[in-house]
């Protein structure tokens, strides 16, 4: 049974501003997230915000630049459909796509799907640990099946997203309205580390509200893609991923790369080193294993998640063949 | 009547099937009465422990709470168990798993109710907890019950296993592990009891097996059997679960409207249902076969320890299925089976679609294929040499007398997929990063409850004065299509269409005491039932026929919803026609059926006996594709063949094929109920993975139809044998693609890449492990707190 909150749904982004200003609120949107945690107890909620209704956090549009602006209340179904979206930036599109089901997809927005809270057992389970003000991670001595494997520092959640690593590989930016005003960030740094600040995931003041992300123009020659492992074959959150975003030159040759995992890390994870091997080079079977061992370098893996060491070496072997 | 069936073997639509589709079902949450209260459970914060004291004062106090009561309040007994009596209704003590129920609450509404649990406090003492069977039955282990946690200990011996390892060219021997899976029937538990008129208690609910429910809610109540009145509501699934789980429900709701003299409704929510309910049982299993160089198995020692969780369930039946089946369909003169069941403080397990046979069966088929590679033979060719034919004797000293069809579901397995030519090509291709394999398992199933127990069923058919006709059963249908296929069979004997047929859900007080509707026993039991009371019926309509129209009762048939004239084809008179003079002469409208199985035995000690009065054969093969630079297993093809004896409806065989194969699947590659230290780890549907249709592949079925005796119209079973043998043929198919064999199931994406678990600790210190026992216990405590 969910415990019981005050609901408003403001009209205007500064009056769904000026209700965060309460302490205990929480912003609902899709509510797909929102609701399993208030409902398990994850966290409480004395008010949640509805911004539903603020039709200036919806739709898709050109930029005068020739990029994308894309409301935070746009859904994954939306993005997994959109006509630019599939053409210009397909690994935005397969992400959507490949997370949750259609139902959730119908309802679960791109700001949701941003800002969700991880999945680890132990902190969606009755257990008071670290990410929840506890003083113990049990995923460190107990089943860490489903954990990080990189930049794991005292707590070892993985980031849940399909569509961040995508959006962090095309270079997509976040615009977070507050009440001190507005910021543009790169997604990249949107995101927080566990070693930064172990109880939150992204920099996100109580006051502030994610409204669009925005994708800068595809260079010509631009080819992305998105993949994800996964148990079975739907339904279900990336034991490991890769989103990948390539500009080739006239020659064939990777002039610029990036190279972001997913389901390994605490944040969408960005192998930079990778990227600087494929550059300049060309795709073959050799340079794509090459940038693959580079990606599983330094990866810590814990007692029950060594796979994903493997998974991620294939995934991206495989994800760099398929866009050559 | 063989050729000459109109009804059965057709694709009649399901009887139920538009209630289901339109949304008019009511599945037991669905039935809401005027001054309903909502009744809910405080369960356990612990796996283990002792209850020092319940104050249940402030709850009590609360504004819209009408009844809180612990063990000390039920009137009449409070424990209950169809083979051993230890389980709680409400733990009075002692605790002894998470799913344990400490007190419940009857309020006005959900919220009122929530509100109270979190009011009672519970004092507990902590007691040590054991999590492995294994460990459970080492000297010193944690006690759950009594003075040793074995509770069950079955054996079968034939010949001399020193004998038999003495006269082998070579031995083979493997430890093979299996999980807790749950049920995830898609409606979870929910009753609504109300206080009868003449005293007792009507329960509407999602309940199985609803006499050993109504026994247990009797003597809780203290009362007789037939105060209390049990009515089964449309099932949304069950596949064994709905037993134990519901009958602690149905009591418990019982109780609180025995209390508050009002109608009680209560819902488990998937939470409460998956921490609560039973699961099928873990095994771990020991293997040794011995067995001369032409693949002639001269020995199988085998030694299986089941984890039988916090209660006995039916634990002592399901692991007598594994130790009578635990050979396979394979001859071998010297066998020394042993199978045993531990207490443990995890969830307790039970019955489960396969009951016993998937987890030995997973080992049987997987040492069949090392035994024909050690052999330098095909998986199909050692079946084939090993395998049973007609009046062979099973390691329990059986002789089979009906048709085993071993063989023929075996080849035609093996030849709907090319098994053969693709197992070579396979076996041999070069090592590339997708690999395929193939697999093939097959089994013998002992058909209904065997030498378990009274194995006896009850139908009833009743003919209307306009024809219709009313059947009902105390063989219950949880959607596996029990009402169908008795609906057919009475349709069949009387000459009428299905649509002439209403059926009721079972009601312990309009029909007798049918035992519970397990083992693949519906379609045997009832079925026989209601051709028994349909052949009554019949006979006094043609006897009113006859007296009708002056044609002697021999030359008289009833077709197509017609009296008519077999000789001539004459229609006589309208089924409705007859059945109204039937009325008007007084005679009886309704046939009684009944059916007892035929002789089975069992000797305890001997380890011998006849256990099944027949048994039903099924081979399944499957195909796959593992990526090696992943773990990744699709299965892309699927053949299941199984001797269902006849088919009585060929749709819904099919179907329980597909469903068996999927849940199979599920379980070979992807379910697993992670217990840690006495936690549960999976709540919900989002952890704990079951396949999407995205999982399973095409499935080809093959109903095989060697007609039985002992069943009605020559049917057995179809409903277990269909999920017990995905597994090991998947497992198999894994093996020929990549040549590893997994030993533990499911055989996820870490276990088909390594062939083990992956571990950074080599070995965890036991005392890492205490430190990580009492931390969890810690956390107990703090999720006790936050409530």
């Amino acid at each position: 049974m969910i415990p019981k909150f005050d609901y408003v749904r403001p009209d205007s982004l500064r009056q769904a501003i000026k209700q965060l200003a309460a302490s205990g609120t929480r912003i609902h949107a899709g509510g797909t997230d929102l609701l399993g945690c208030l409902r398990d107890r994850v966290f409480t909620a004395d008010k949640v915000v509805s911004i539903g209704g603020l039709s200036e956090l919806g739709g898709i549009k050109r930029a005068s630049d020739g990029g994308l602006t894309i409301g935070a209340l746009t859904t994954l179904a939306q993005l997994a459909s959109d006509p630019v979206i599939l053409k210009d930036y397909p690994a935005l599109a397969q992400g959507a796509l490949s997370a949750a089901s259609p139902q959730l997809r119908n309802q679960g927005t791109l700001g949701g799907n941003l800002c969700q809270r991880p999945r680890c057992w132990y902190f969606r389970g009755d257990f008071h640990c670290l990410r929840k003000g506890g003083n113990l991670c049990y995923a460190v001595g107990g089943r860490n099946d489903y954990h990080c494997i990189f930049g794991g520092d005292a707590c070892y959640i993985v980031h849940p997203s399909d569509t961040a690593p995508a959006l962090v590989a095309l270079g997509a930016r976040v615009h977070i309205n507050g009440a001190n005003g507005s910021r543009t960030i790169p997604l990249e740094s949107f995101f927080v580390p566990p070693g930064k600040d172990i109880t939150r995931e992204n920099v996100l003041a109580p006051n502030e509200i994610l409204t669009n992300v925005s994708l800068p123009a595809p260079a010509p020659n631009q080819r992305s893609s998105y993949r994800k492992m996964r148990a079975r074959g739907a339904w279900d959150f990336a034991l490991a991923g890769v989103a990948l975003s390539l500009r080739f030159g006239v020659g064939g040759e990777v002039e610029g790369a990036r190279v972001v995992l997913s389901g390994v890390a605490p944040m969408p994870w960005r192998v930079a080193e990778a990227e600087k091997a494929l550059t300049g080079k060309r795709i073959t079977e050799d340079t794509a294993r090459a940038a693959a061992e580079i990606c599983i370098k330094g990866a810590e893996p814990m007692e029950y998640n060594g796979y994903k060491v493997n998974l991620v070496r294939a995934l991206v072997e495989e994800a760099l063949l398929a866009l050559r | 009547m063989v050729g000459k069936h109109k009804i059965i073997g057709k694709p009649e639509r399901r009887v139920d099937a538009w209630g289901k589709v339109t949304g008019k079902a009511k599945y037991a949450e669905d039935y809401t009465v005027g001054h309903q209260l909502w009744g809910k459970v405080l369960r356990s914060k612990y796996p283990h422990a002792k209850i020092l004291s319940i104050d249940t004062s402030k709850a009590s106090e609360l504004l819209g709470v009408e009844a809180v009561l612990t063990a000390r309040e039920i009137p009449g007994s409070n424990v209950f168990g169809i083979v051993v009596k230890n389980q709680q209704i409400l733990a009075d003590e002692r605790v002894r798993f998470l799913g344990d129920g400490v007190a419940l609450v009857a309020a006005k509404s959900k919220e009122i109710a929530d509100h109270a649990l979190a009011l009672i406090d519970v004092q507990y003492e902590l007691l040590p907890v054991v999590s492995d069977p294994e460990e459970a039955l080492r000297p010193g282990a944690p006690l759950i019950h009594g003075d040793t946690n074995e509770f069950v200990h079955h054996k079968v011996r034939k010949g001399d296993v020193a004998k038999g390892f003495a006269e082998a060219d070579f031995t083979i021997e493997r430890k093979f592990k299996t999980q807790f899976v749950e049920h995830a029937y898609i409606e979870p538990e929910a009753v609504l009891a109300e206080p009868a008129e003449q005293g007792g208690v009507k329960i509407t609910g999602s309940v199985q097996n609803l006499f050993s429910s109504r026994r247990s809610v009797a003597e809780a109540l203290g009362i007789s059997l037939n105060r209390v009145q049990i009515i089964q509501s449309t099932l949304g699934g069950s596949f064994g679960g709905k037993d134990e789980v519901m009958t602690s429900m149905c009591c418990r709701a019982a109780l609180l409207a025995g209390r508050t003299g009002k109608p009680v409704k209560m819902v488990n929510t998937r939470e409460e249902s998956m921490l609560e309910s039973y699961k099928r049982h873990p095994y771990v299993l020991y293997y040794k076969w011995g067995a001369k160089k032409d693949g002639t198995i001269t020995a199988m020692e085998i030694r299986v320890v089941a984890d039988g969780g916090a209660y006995a369930s039916m634990s002592p039946f399901v692991t007598w299925r594994s130790v009578v089946q635990a050979t396979g369909p394979y001859y071998c003169e010297n066998v020394k089976t042993d199978v045993y069941a531990a207490y443990t403080n995890n969830n307790y397990t039970g019955a489960m679609r396969g009951f016993g046979s998937p987890q030995v069966d997973f080992a049987i088929e997987s040492m069949m294929d090392e035994l024909a590679e050690a052999v330098g033979v095909t998986p199909l060719e050692i079946r084939m040499k090993n395998g049973f034919e007609g009046g062979a004797v099973t390691a329990t000293g059986q002789k089979l007398a009906h048709t085993v069809s071993l063989k023929e579901v075996l080849s035609k397995a093996a030849q709907e997929l090319g098994f053969e030519e693709k197992w070579r090509r396979y076996r041999d291709a070069k090592a590339v990063a997708k690999r395929r394999g193939v697999g093939l398992a097959c089994s013998y199933r002992g058909v209904s409850l065997g030498a378990e127990g009274v194995d006896a069923a009850q139908t009833t058919v009743s003919v209307q004065t306009d024809g219709s006709v009313i059947v009902s059963s105390g063989v219950t249908d949880m959607g596996q299509g029990a009402q169908t296929q008795m609906a057919q069979i009475t349709a069949e004997v009387l000459g009428i269409s299905v649509d002439r047929i209403q059926f009721l859900n079972t009601n312990t007080s309009g029909v007798a005491d049918s035992g519970p509707t397990v083992a693949s026993r519906g379609t045997v039991m009832g079925g026989l039932a209601a051709k028994n009371a349909a052949e009554k019926v019949r006979a006094t309509l043609l006897e009113v026929g006859s007296e009708l129209t002056g044609t002697p009762v021999d030359a008289l048939d009833l077709a197509d919803n017609y009296l008519v004239n077999e000789r001539t084809n004459e229609r006589l008179a309208s089924f409705g026609e007859l059945t109204a003079a039937c009325f008007n002469k007084g005679r009886p409208m309704i046939g009684l059926g009944w059916h007892k199985a035929p002789r089975t035995s069992w000797h305890e000690e001997e380890g011998k006996g006849d256990a099944y009065f027949t048994f039903v054969y099924g081979a399944n093969a499957a195909e796959v594709e593992v990526d090696t630079e992943t773990g990744r297993v699709n299965v892309i093809d699927f053949v299941s063949v199984h001797d269902v004896g006849k088919a009585i409806n060929r749709a819904m065989v099919t179907g329980q094929m597909c469903g068996g194969v999927a849940m199979g699947l599920g379980y070979g590659l992807l379910e697993e109920f992670e217990i840690e230290a006495g936690i549960p780890k999976q709540l919900n549907f989002d952890e704990y993975l079951i396949p999407t249709s995205m999982d399973v592949p095409r499935i080809k079925t093959v109903i095989v139809e060697n007609e039985d005796p002992a069943g009605p119209f020559g049917a057995k079973s179809v409903g277990e044998p269909t999920n017990e043998l995905a597994a090991p043929a998947i497992v198999n198919a894994i093996y020929n693609a990549t040549g590893k064999r997994v030993y533990e199931i499911p055989a996820n994406l870490e276990r088909v890449f390594l062939g083990h678990k992956l571990t950074r600790h080599d070995k965890r210190g036991s005392e890492q492990k205490n430190a990580f026992d009492a931390v969890m216990v810690e956390s107990c405590k703090v999720r006790g707190g936050s409530e």
